[in-house]
């Protein structure tokens, strides 16, 4: 079990890795194979957490971050998906499946958040309106300010309760599952194939000879697989 | 008309804030609050300084509604600071404004979202599935993504400023027109290379398992991709996963 102080930094990490959705950066600390294995890291064993980072990085292809369209927020949910994943233990079954689904589910959290949290600027902005209007400086950086501050927030928030809820239900669930180590890892990396897979076939079609350029790396793949 | 000049350090300070672009996003100003918190460092140097009624005018204009591409939101501060400290009138100013959002918004989309960031995030997987440790991924991983991601943001804010209101030229560089579809090829490579390697890794299996697991996959895929984007494929999986979840503790 995770004692408070790796609690709280956990919390930290989350916070700051979703910060770096839109806030902040934006230099891809979000992305979910960095984001679990910072979070496996701060528990010891990174080179676990970025299997689940992985599996989870090929749920993000599906997903950018295209202007006001409503997307998952990765930062928060890569951390709880590493800690959940080193909770349950790399070698037990379902680990991987259990992880990946506290990461999906936290995911969805963050991105429900990140439209509340926008409408709370949207509120603030329409309270500094007589300011802003005038060209006050100060209520420009109000605002901005404001909006990160309340961002981090948000990520604080959201890491809390998805580590809470997963950490809680983690253990509980592992020990009573029923089916074996090999179908409980292929399930999860099974779903990760077909979206991440879906996608590429998607974006292939607006590239002439990109299809091409897949096969020719599947068969590279596939022969170093089976060259080792 | 009089040729401004930008100093080193005000230039450093709007770049510096153009990392917070999005801070107050909203969904009625989207990034405009943001456009001028990035610029305020340039409207300092108009005359009366931020205390004049120059600055306040600029401040109130550059405040509303703006969206774009953050990465390339360098371009319209550059050439929207360049704008303002040439004393332009309101209604050009207004124009570029209206005007530049949809280039500056779908050049970085196709750009960036839809290519840059796949592809970096495809040779991560691939260095996942070749088994090199974990902070090289990581690190990798960030060092590629980033040196693209600064240069973006750095070459943006020089030729916003150095084009100013005629900033549009610079979008039709031939990097903007065939990027997107050479990097896109370039990810689809790295998804095939990538892929098996990647679940031979994650799944510690057999080659033989990666068939069967990549294969599956695949079949998941063309049922995905069939549906044409109507269903969003990481939400269908959390019901999956759920249902796998309660089976595998329910069934013996």
């Amino acid at each position: 079990m995770i004692e408070l102080a790796g609690f709280l930094t956990l919390v930290l990490a989350g916070a700051l890795c979703s910060l770096d959705t839109v806030s902040l950066l934006q230099a891809m600390v979000s992305r979910p194979i960095v984001s679990a294995t910072i979070a496996a890291a701060l528990l010891g064993r990174p080179e676990d957490g970025i299997v689940v980072g992985a599996v989870l990085e090929l749920f993000a292809i599906e997903t950018l971050p295209f202007g006001a369209s409503r997307y998952p927020e990765w930062g928060s949910a890569g951390v709880v998906a590493g800690a959940t994943y080193l909770v349950g233990g790399a070698d037990v079954a379902g680990s991987l499946a259990v992880a990946t689904l506290a990461g999906l589910a936290t995911a969805a959290l963050g991105s429900s958040s990140m439209v509340w949290h926008r409408r709370v600027i949207a509120q603030l902005a329409l309270r500094l309106r007589g300011p802003l209007d005038a060209g006050s400086g100060h209520a420009v950086a109000r605002l901005h300010l404001s909006g990160i501050v309340s961002d981090f927030g948000r990520g604080v928030i959201v890491t809390a309760v998805a580590l809470l809820v997963s950490l809680g239900v983690t253990q509980r669930l592992l020990s009573a599952w029923q089916v074996g180590y090999g179908p409980s890892v292929a399930w999860p990396i099974v779903l990760a194939v077909a979206v991440g897979g879906a996608t590429i076939a998607r974006s292939a079609r607006s590239a002439p000879r990109a299809s091409w350029c897949f096969a020719a790396g599947a068969a590279l793949g596939l022969g170093l697989v089976f060259a080792r | 008309m009089t040729s401004p000049t930008l100093p080193l350090g005000t230039r450093i300070a709007i770049l510096a804030r153009l990392f917070t672009l999005q801070g107050s996003y909203n969904y009625e100003t989207m990034i405009g609050n943001g456009i001028a918190f990035a610029m305020e460092p340039a409207l300092r140097l108009l005359p009366g300084g931020a205390t004049g009624a120059a600055y306040r005018e600029a401040m109130a204009r550059e405040s509303r509604y703006f969206n774009c591409h953050p990465y390339f939101a360098g371009i319209a501060v550059g050439a929207l600071a360049r704008a303002e400290l040439s004393l332009e009138a309101p209604d050009r100013i207004e124009r570029f404004r209206t005007a530049s959002c949809g280039p500056l918004g779908s050049v970085g989309d196709r750009l960036v979202w839809a290519a840059w960031l796949p592809l970096c995030s495809l040779i991560a997987l691939v260095a996942f599935g070749l088994g090199l440790g974990a902070p090289l991924v990581v690190i990798g991983f960030l060092a590629l993504y980033n040196a693209g991601h600064l240069a973006l943001r750095i070459w943006g804010l020089h030729a916003g400023w150095r084009d100013g209101l005629a900033v549009a030229h610079a979008l039709g560089a031939p990097i903007f027109r065939t990027g997107p579809a050479h990097l896109t090829r370039a990810a689809a490579f790295a998804a095939g290379l990538g892929f098996p390697l990647a679940i031979g890794t994650a799944a510690g299996v057999t080659p033989t398992g990666v068939l069967i697991i990549g294969g599956i996959g695949a079949l998941g895929a063309l049922l995905l991709a069939l549906l044409h984007g109507r269903v969003a494929g990481w939400r269908a999986a959390i019901g999956l996963l759920a249902v796998a979840a309660a089976i595998a503790v329910v069934v013996r």
